[in-house]
């Protein structure tokens, strides 16, 4: 009777372990869930920006006050681009080809601020240029 | 325009308007085409080359782009 007893409790026991487990692994499974949807957000925020830029900064001449813009709005893009690949390039996370897609972004993002904000003095530029490609004008 | 700088232009410029992962492939095609040129200016660093070859990027795409639409007079 005894023993019954002791037998049932370890079964409620187990029973409630195993449903704490399933609870946790669908809390697992949405917490990765939102930062998969977070990602894809962020990446459709990135491919905004850089169509704006494309518009507004690269194909126009744009004064100060649009490039500080661009600057300080590019420069939040760079930091929290780095943050969200750093956790999608973790092994743990669900979705791989998010690491990939993080990682193509940040470069083009990358590449934005060099193009844009911290451009080749136009002497050495040109002076490249010339005696790479001579014919060049 | 020299065909090889315009070859990198655009190479450089098709990296830069995709969207997707597709990116980093488009990025080792622009790279190879850095290392192509590099091969006959051994005293060249690639990094100073394709700096050069960005600074020029923002002249051919202000070249490249559609006039600005003026509005029809009312």
């Amino acid at each position: 009777m005894l023993s019954e007893g002791i037998g049932m409790r370890t079964a409620t026991l187990e029973m409630s372990g195993d449903r704490s487990v399933n609870v946790l692994a669908r809390m697992a499974a949405q917490a990765h869930r939102i930062a998969g949807d977070l990602a894809n957000r962020w990446l459709g925020c990135c491919d905004e920006f850089l169509d704006w830029q494309r518009r507004h900064i690269l194909e126009a001449e744009p004064d100060a006050e649009r490039l500080e813009a661009h600057r300080q709005a590019l420069k939040f893009l760079l930091r929290s681009t780095r943050l969200m690949h750093c956790q999608a390039a973790d092994p743990d996370f669900s979705d791989r080809s998010l690491a990939a897609e993080l990682s193509a972004r940040l470069q083009q993002l990358e590449q934005s601020w060099a193009l844009i904000h911290e451009p080749m003095p136009a002497e050495d530029a040109e002076a490249i240029l010339k005696g790479v490609f001579p014919d060049e004008r | 325009m020299n065909a090889e700088l315009e070859a990198l232009l655009k190479a450089y410029d098709a990296f830069l308007q995709v969207r997707g992962a597709e990116a980093s492939r488009l990025w080792h095609i622009y790279e190879s085409r850095l290392d192509k040129v590099l091969a006959g200016h051994p005293k060249l660093a690639k990094e100073s080359l394709h700096r050069a070859v960005q600074w020029a990027y923002r002249g051919w795409v202000r070249a490249q782009s559609p006039p600005p639409t003026i509005p029809p007079k009312a």
